[in-house]
């Protein structure tokens, strides 16, 4: 009996670790699918936006906005701002616990910009309150937008997968989406050393799903996460992930859409 | 540099291999399915082969079959490990090369993946570390190169011929190297029936988003198989 309560006693390290974790591992997030195109932040001009034939777009990712400080540095994109800029898309922590007062900071600058503004949760906006706040002052993490020739579809994976409705949505939504279908989500889909690129979507047979549906049906892919800069081609797609627009670097990077396919240029928000 | 390499090389394989002996085989087959966020309902028939060389080298091999979510699944693998035959008594290092094979080919993927790992296992305890050099060949274009940090480690408190019992955490297994955040906790377990014939079980909790806020449980799967062995 002593010899098995000595056994037993071998396994309280790893015991120990699931049950410090257990309470994370309840999680929400596959109702997240339940509320998409919900909106609460956009304002329904900024959610038809009319680009025109030829037009560009500013992605930046990764703000990670905490005070008053790093609203209006962010607010500062518009000092990069081009008469062919239609809209920013911001790939995800925008905010760095996503608690409400943060999220609030980002809406008033957002607002105060002359272009929509597009949010993707990332893993940061989420930790607080496992991304209710996000809900009720953003809306939906995942959701579609469209204009004349472009569809542009904000992905959720947040918790580093997309899941399974999500995945059939996307696939029924593509069936219908533009010419110029982009795709945004928080974590990167690539690594590229290791170890430290060390999150990035769960399951790569997801990514092979993913993949499978974007080929030949969608221009680009825009992610962040990882704070570096990251390409990958594959399937006539564009896997983009941007640096992060935090820690005063101001990395965006502004996409020309033409007839003649799309363009990608990168840049820096003087502070 | 050469003389001493060569030097190591004969002291630690071709010694071992002189007087070459079976001591032990294995096959084993079974069924695993498996339900997750991003497929729902998976799962697979397994087999799998070792055998086992003057208790020092190992060969290996298993392949699965199955279907993910609606499209079919394939999965193999194949891999030597070595047993370094010096101070076995207080510090068994294995170094182990798997060459994993993931195949989906209704979304035009296959996975190739190299993985050399060195191990230290103890009877009640053991870790292990490698790199997962992830070669992926997606629609026909060129090979994708991930390298990622593969890592396990286990706890066994319970462990005799007739009855093994173990709990692990890692980012690999036979069939699959994963990701550096996509780790799971495996209880496995063996029980013997027979002299030659084990019932094996494993029930696995696989976890996204890595240790932390956003850690959640990404699907949980069940192996139930039978193992020969003699």
């Amino acid at each position: 009996m002593v010899a098995l309560f000595r056994r037993a006693v071998r396994a309280v390290p790893v015991l120990l670790f699931l049950a410090c974790n257990m309470p994370s591992y309840y999680n929400d997030y596959d109702s997240r699918f339940d509320w998409r195109n919900e909106f609460v932040f956009l304002e329904p001009a900024g959610r038809f936006p009319s680009p025109g034939g030829d037009y560009s777009f500013i992605v930046i990712s990764d703000t990670h906005i905490s005070s008053q400080e790093g609203a209006q540095k962010f607010a500062k994109i518009e000092n990069i701002l081009q008469a062919t800029d239609k809209f920013i898309v911001i790939t995800g922590d925008i905010t760095d616990q996503g608690t409400r007062e943060e999220l609030r900071l980002f809406v008033n600058a957002a607002s105060s910009l002359p272009v929509p503004c597009y949010p993707v949760m990332g893993n940061h906006d989420v930790y607080a309150e496992r991304g209710k706040p996000w809900r009720e002052i953003i809306g939906s993490s995942m959701y579609r937008i469209d204009s004349p020739g472009t569809t542009l579809f904000v992905l959720d994976n947040a918790n580093a997968a997309m899941g399974n409705e999500q995945l059939l949505w996307l696939e029924k939504e593509l069936k219908t989406a533009e010419q110029n279908t982009f795709v945004f989500a928080h974590e990167n889909l690539f690594v590229r050393s290791s170890p430290p690129d060390f999150e990035q979507i769960t399951d790569i047979r997801e990514r092979a799903r993913l993949m499978s549906m974007l080929k030949n049906r969608c221009a680009a892919v825009f992610t962040g996460h990882l704070h570096k800069r990251m390409f990958q081609e594959a399937g006539g797609v564009s896997y983009i992930t941007l640096e992060n627009y935090s820690e005063d670097k101001g990395v965006f990077c502004r996409v020309y859409v033409s007839n003649g396919g799309v363009r990608l240029e990168f840049g820096r928000v003087p502070f | 540099m050469k003389k001493y390499g060569t030097l190591i090389f004969l002291l630690t394989v071709i010694i071992p291999l002189h007087g070459i002996e079976l001591s032990g085989a294995e096959f084993g087959l079974g069924f695993h399915p498996e339900y997750t966020r991003s497929f729902h309902y998976s799962w697979d028939f397994f087999a799998f082969g070792r055998l086992e060389l003057n208790d020092s080298f190992f060969l290996g091999a298993g392949i699965a079959a199955g279907k993910t979510w609606d499209v079919f699944d394939i999965d193999a693998y194949a891999f030597t490990e070595f047993a370094f035959p010096f101070f076995r008594k207080y510090l068994p290092v294995n170094v182990k090369f798997s060459y994993i094979y993931n195949g989906l080919p209704a979304y035009q993927t296959h996975i190739h993946t190299l993985l050399p790992v060195f191990s230290v296992n103890w009877r009640w305890l053991g870790f292990s570390a490698g790199e997962t050099l992830r070669f992926t060949c997606f629609g026909g274009g060129p090979a994708i190169f991930e390298p990622i940090l593969a890592y396990s480690v286990y706890v066994s408190p319970f462990n005799s011929p007739g009855a093994d019992i173990r709990i692990s955490l890692a980012n690999f297994d036979d069939f699959t190297a994963n990701n550096l955040g996509s780790y799971f906790f495996a209880l496995n377990s063996r029980f013997a029936v027979g002299s030659f014939v084990s019932i094996s079980s494993e029930l696995k909790v696989a976890v996204s988003g890595n240790v932390g806020r956003i850690t959640s449980v990404y699907g949980i799967s069940v192996k139930q198989g039978i193992v020969f062995r003699w």
